[in-house]
């Protein structure tokens, strides 16, 4: 009975009951028992010294030499791996060997493994392999392990360190299929997963033994361990003590080193964008709090946490970027460009503005002209601080301080683009034209292909030209007459509509009709030169112009010059080249001079043309719905009546049976939905299919459940949709900090006003915000935006004929 | 992503070594053999390659494009999947590897 348990235990490894058991037994029968006593105990010192008892270990062996009489030759294995196991390395290196000679093949693995790490001389071929691959010597680490045969016990050494150097050699399919092979429970199969594959792995896809081995081969073990308790407790929203596991893991922490510790340093310091509103308050509030603290009051800690909390948004206390200064300083030593570039930071932050109001904003740019005041003294050489505050002068109409600085940066600047950008831009407004067309060649030389300069010179050259008509005298007309022939050199390479050269002696001779009187008005010549363009769109550019500059040289005569009607056959690919023109003449005169009647004027010019729309036309369609999608704030009835206008002509065009749905209150059903892929699909639309995709995700989020952080803002309870729509036009002409305090004077905290004054600018009456009305009283339908992220590309021209 | 990782280049490195170390970077990583390796590299140069550049992503912390890092270890991802060019330690090192 006592044998079978003790056998049965021996098996299933509790082998010190196994031994008191064999005990027993000798006590009862020791002849019999006596050998099968000795091998229990001698298993059992296994056990202990591998347990790290080795005292109990040393009592065993005694015991066996002095009480039972065994022979100490038998014992040596014995001996070797306690002496092992106590630090005795000759014993361990002579259990190594024991090891490696034995039949076993794990215990020769074993003991291969434990001469590597020694270096003894049996693994000289692998420690020579080794020196050679940490010298990236590859060729003679491949010799080297010419003398490890492929049946040594060596033999998986041999792999392992071909597959380091397949893996820094970028060979990732050698080093994986070498790695694959090497036999369990070594070493180097233990140590190859530091050498896996990152590449496609993301945080919840790796095995964290790879992370572990990693952290070792890159000699930060200390962050092993941290690492994942710090990610244990991030994940669970317990962020101070996710800070506190990584600076208490004994790694070096925080570090401002290229290092692991340093990469996650960075990560500490900006982990504000990875977290929710209410998380982020709970982050920042940690951070805030620890900078007293003893146990984080290191400049490391003190520069990670004021980061934190600069770039979680408190730009406004000074005492922050002070504690920032001081911790950078110490840590990586001074850096004049660094404090200039905080000093910007903090000017900029003072131009953001809750109200924007002519007050608040000359307010915010007197704060800023101090600190970047402080930013060039700091750092005499920093351009963007230059240019914030030129802007800053020229918000207040500090004309001496702007020109004075200007003539600063040109001197300090002379090869900068940027600067002389902005010389020149600034001369031209206050009419130097030609002070500011020097600047701007300057940084023409500067920049040669840089798109911006060359337009700033068309526009100087214009604006040089309106100049000298305006004197109005005959040496004048001439030298504005030059500036044109400039200008008309300077055309680009592939002009906008607005850009050509026909467009410019349209133009001239506007100038020439308006500041030459007589036979000396070259008018008529230049109108000439003009030919190419249609007659219709030929008079809207010249009725443009026409409004444009008669202001500039005779003020009065503005109002006097009447609107053209043109005559003959409208086309809406007219329609069209007016549209370019207008699109551009609002881009390339920065806004100025387009008003809601040229709009409107265009747009009962499209609205005659559409009777004429063709199946040809069908491609002029798609541009410009592309176009009106892009100036949609100008005009909201025009693109209906074009989809409506084309469905009459081919009522199942899949691509504005789309744009129709966005443009009516009305869901398609699923049957219809089909139908038009199936239509696009039979046509090879593309298009349509993309913009029937792109509708159908719209629909999809705009049907969503309300969010939690909705339900918050507008109560559990929800409200209408057009409770909503109500609230968002009362808000809507309110400035932001207007609605704020008319929000929390309903009773709105601060945060709740600031977020939904946040989304009232994307509430409008036609799109309301996914999610805002009550999941409980949903409104009639939810409606997809009208002009969602649908936009069509940009026509295939394989598709359609297009005429430009 | 960890640009200095990605270019093996230091914090206290100027703007010349760490252009030097972009080209070199992208010798060994050319667009027409390894895309994904030269996307990452060009990523790093245009994070690292001036002061302004540089010290504005100390204190702003860009990544790289739209990249926000939601934990620890994604970080330590990052700064792994950064090193396009691994270097094998000093052999002490090595050893200390192996031993741990």
């Amino acid at each position: 009975m006592i044998l079978k348990r003790a056998e049965e235990q021996l098996l299933g490894g509790r082998v010190l009951r196994a031994r008191e058991g064999f005990r027993r037994l000798f006590k009862l029968e020791p002849e019999v028992y006596r050998e099968r006593y000795i091998e229990v105990t001698r298993t059992a010192i296994g056990f202990a010294i591998s347990e790290g008892k080795t005292d109990q270990a040393r009592q065993w062996l005694d015991y066996l030499k002095n009480e039972l009489g065994v022979d100490p030759g038998e014992l040596e294995l014995e001996e070797l791996k306690l002496a092992s196991a106590l630090g005795d390395e000759s014993a361990s290196d002579e259990l190594a060997r024991s090891e490696l000679n034995s039949g076993d093949e794990r215990l020769r693995l074993r003991g291969a493994d434990a001469l590597v790490l020694a270096g003894a001389p049996e693994a000289e071929p692998v420690c020579r392999a080794i020196r050679h691959l940490c010298r990236s010597e590859w060729s003679e680490m491949r010799d080297a392990l010419q003398g490890v045969g492929r049946k040594s016990a060596f033999a998986h050494w041999r792999l392992f360190l071909r597959g380091c150097a397949a893996y820094y050699q970028n060979d990732a399919p050698l080093a994986a299929s070498c790695f694959s092979k090497l036999p369990a429970g070594t070493i180097p199969a233990r140590k190859a997963a530091a050498f896996g594959g990152w590449r496609g792995k993301d945080a919840g896809s790796f095995p964290e033994s790879m992370l572990k081995e990693r952290c070792h081969l890159i000699g930060e073990s200390e962050m092993a361990d941290a690492l994942v308790k710090s990610q244990h407790f991030w994940t669970k929203g317990m962020y101070a003590k996710a800070y506190q596991a990584m600076k208490h893991s004994g790694a070096r922490f925080p570090d401002l080193k290229v290092s692991l510790a340093g990469q996650v340093s960075h990560f500490f310091q900006h982990a504000d964008v990875s977290l929710n509103r209410t998380e982020r308050g709970r982050w920042l509030e940690f951070a805030a709090s620890a900078m007293s603290k003893r146990s984080f009051n290191t400049e490391a800690d003190n520069y990670v946490l004021a980061n934190t909390l600069i770039h979680g948004g408190d730009y406004e206390c000074d005492a922050i970027w002070e504690i920032y200064r001081r911790g950078r300083e110490a840590t990586r030593g001074k850096n004049a460009r660094f404090v200039a570039l905080c000093y910007v930071i903090r000017a900029t932050s003072d131009l953001i503005l809750e109200c924007e109001c002519e007050e608040c904003v000359q307010f915010g740019h007197e704060c800023a002209i101090f600190k970047l005041e402080a930013a060039i003294q700091a750092d005499p050489g920093y351009e963007p601080a230059y240019l914030k505050l030129l802007d800053s002068y020229r918000v207040l109409r500090k004309k001496s301080e702007r020109n004075k600085l200007l003539d600063k940066m040109s001197t300090r600047f002379p090869e900068s683009k940027t600067s002389l950008l902005a010389a020149g831009r600034a001369c031209l407004d206050r009419k130097a034209h030609a002070k500011g067309l020097a600047y701007l060649e300057k940084a023409r030389e500067a920049a040669p292909l840089d798109g911006e300069v060359r337009a700033e010179i068309r526009r100087g050259l214009v604006a040089k030209a309106v100049g000298h008509y305006a004197k109005g005298t005959p040496p004048q007309f001439e030298k504005a007459r030059e500036s044109f022939e400039l200008l008309l050199k300077e055309t680009p390479r592939n002009p906008d509509f607005g850009e050509t050269e026909e467009i410019v002696y349209l133009r001239w001779s506007v100038l020439e009709e308006l500041a030459v009187e007589g036979k000396e008005s070259q008018k008529d010549d230049k109108r000439l030169l003009a030919k190419g363009i249609d007659s219709h769109v030929a008079e809207f550019v010249l009725a443009f112009y026409r409004e444009h500059h008669a202001p500039q040289l005779h003020g009065k005569r503005a109002k006097s010059i009447p609107m053209v009607e043109p005559r003959g056959e409208k086309t809406l690919a007219q329609a069209l080249q007016m549209l370019r023109f207008l699109l551009n003449g609002m881009k390339s005169e920065r806004g100025k001079g387009i008003r809601e009647e040229w709009l409107d004027f265009l747009e009962d010019y499209i609205d005659d043309a559409l009777p004429e729309l063709t199946k040809k036309d069908r491609g002029i369609a798609v541009e410009m719905y592309r176009l009106l999608q892009e100036t949609h704030h100008f005009w909201t009835r025009y693109p209906a009546d074009l989809i409506d206008q084309w469905r009459e002509l081919d009522k199942d065009d899949p691509l504005f049976t789309v744009w129709f749905w966005q443009d009516i209150d009305e869901e398609p059903t699923q049957e219809e939905i089909d139908k038009t892929r199936k239509e696009a699909e039979k046509r090879g639309d593309r298009m349509a299919l993309t913009a029937l995709d792109a509708y159908l995700k719209v629909l999809r989020e705009n049907n969503a459940e309300i969010s939690d952080e909705d339900a918050a803002i507008f109560g559990k309870g929800g409200m209408t949709l057009d409770q909503a729509e109500m609230m968002a036009a009362v808000l809507k002409p309110m400035a932001p900090a207007e609605r704020i305090r008319f929000l929390m004077g309903q009773g709105a905290s601060r945060e709740e006003a600031e977020v939904i004054s946040s989304v009232v600018d994307t509430f409008g009456s036609a799109a309301p915000p996914e999610g805002l009305p009550s999941a409980k009283e949903s409104p009639a339908k939810p409606k997809p935006q009208p002009r969602p992220a649908a936009k069509p590309s940009d026509p295939d021209p394989n598709q359609f004929d297009l005429p430009f | 992503m960890h640009p200095y990782q990605t270019l093996h280049v230091t914090l206290d490195d100027d703007s010349e070594t760490i252009r030097q170390a972009y080209l070199d970077a992208v010798r060994r990583h050319p667009p027409e053999s390894d895309p994904e390796g030269f996307r990452l590299i060009n990523d790093a140069y245009e994070l690292i390659k001036t002061e302004d550049a540089r010290l504005s992503r100390e204190i702003g912390g860009k990544i790289s494009g739209s990249t926000i890092l939601a934990s620890p270890i994604e970080a330590a991802l990052m700064f792994f999947k950064a090193d396009l060019d691994p270097k094998p330690p000093a052999e002490a090192d090595f050893y200390t590897f192996l031993r741990s």
